[in-house]
């Protein structure tokens, strides 16, 4: 079982801090949910630990192991799913999965998935949103990190890939440590086993749903009236 | 990483053909080892800065993918280099 350490983290911008004193453990098995109102620095927390941000403070355990910067992505420790699209546009699908895995065996990992057989002719820039952020997940988290930081992907997907999505995220915490943000919160909170909210520079544990009303992640009236409509 | 050269080459090249319109071929092939480079990985930036994620996550840090491409494009520009001197003695 692998451990993530992140002891402290900072991070301001013009002044104005973003992250002060951020900590947290994380172990493979584990989702840890983490949610944030906009500007909040959850994107912002997720690009440090990769190592594509420069925090002026940090002290990052992998193991035991002390990590900083680039190291993250050289050892190849943490994969990471950023919000936008990092896949070239005009390429077709089934030029892109031997660029990340050249062994056949690990091609037909994704090649014969059922979300992606149908599409692996087609470009990039010609797949739904759902299939676009699938095939990226599935590339990802097919690698070998032991951890995997995904940067809302739920975002805009039609629930049918939403709930492929979501199977595959239950799948890879078997044998990953996963952060996953995104505003779809439902979606977060049905897979997570941790969940913490970013307010005011700061990481808060949260263990209940209303709790992301009293951190002001949601309106407490939107909550009640999404419970209400549950019931 | 072999894609990285071809997609950063493609801007530097584009870039070493103008620079022909209005210079000679020996100092085309200086730039195509040095300064087209850095086009290159501009041109990258511009137009597939998303793209670096790929090679972020399969290990690649940005020192190291543009290190490769100079290093490999000065190698290049060797043979190119002593090739225009050829064709400017020869002609």
């Amino acid at each position: 079982m692998a451990v993530l350490k992140l002891h402290s983290a900072s991070k301001s911008f013009r002044g104005k801090n973003v992250l002060d004193h951020i900590g947290f453990d994380l172990k493979t098995g584990e989702v840890l949910g983490l949610f944030g109102r906009n500007g909040s620095g959850k994107s912002t927390l997720l690009k440090i630990l990769f190592g594509t941000l420069k925090s002026k403070r940090i002290k990052l355990e992998i193991d035991g192991e002390p990590f900083r910067g680039s190291d993250i992505i050289k050892k190849q420790k943490i994969g990471y799913l950023p919000q936008f699209s990092f896949l070239p546009q005009n390429c077709p699908v089934r030029k892109i999965i031997p660029r990340f895995f050249p062994e056949a065996e690990d091609q037909d990992r994704i090649f014969y998935d059922p979300g992606i057989a149908r599409i692996d002719d087609r470009k990039i820039n010609q797949l739904s949103e759902g299939e676009r952020r699938y095939l990226e997940l599935l590339l990802l988290g097919n690698l070998d990190h032991p951890f995997l930081m995904l940067d809302e992907p739920f975002s805009m997907v039609e629930p049918l890939y939403a709930e492929r999505i979501n199977a595959f995220i239950v799948k890879l915490k078997e044998k990953k440590g996963i952060i996953l943000t995104d505003h779809y919160y439902e979606n977060v909170w049905d897979v997570s086993t941790r969940n913490m909210v970013l307010t005011n520079s700061k990481l808060h544990t949260i263990t209940q749903k209303k709790e992301l009303g009293e951190m002001g992640y949601l309106k407490r009236k939107q909550q009640n009236l999404k419970q209400n409509a549950k019931r | 990483m072999f894609q990285y050269y071809i997609d950063t080459t493609k801007f530097n090249l584009a870039f070493c053909i103008c620079c022909l319109a209005i210079g000679n071929p020996f100092w085309v092939a200086v730039i195509f080892g040095t300064l087209g480079n850095a086009v290159g990985v501009l041109g990258y930036g511009q137009f597939h800065k998303n793209e670096y994620y790929t090679y972020y996550n399969l290990g690649f840090t940005k020192r190291k993918l543009i290190k490769t491409v100079c290093i490999f494009n000065f190698l290049v520009a060797i043979p190119l280099t002593g090739l225009a001197i050829l064709i400017a003695f020869i002609f």
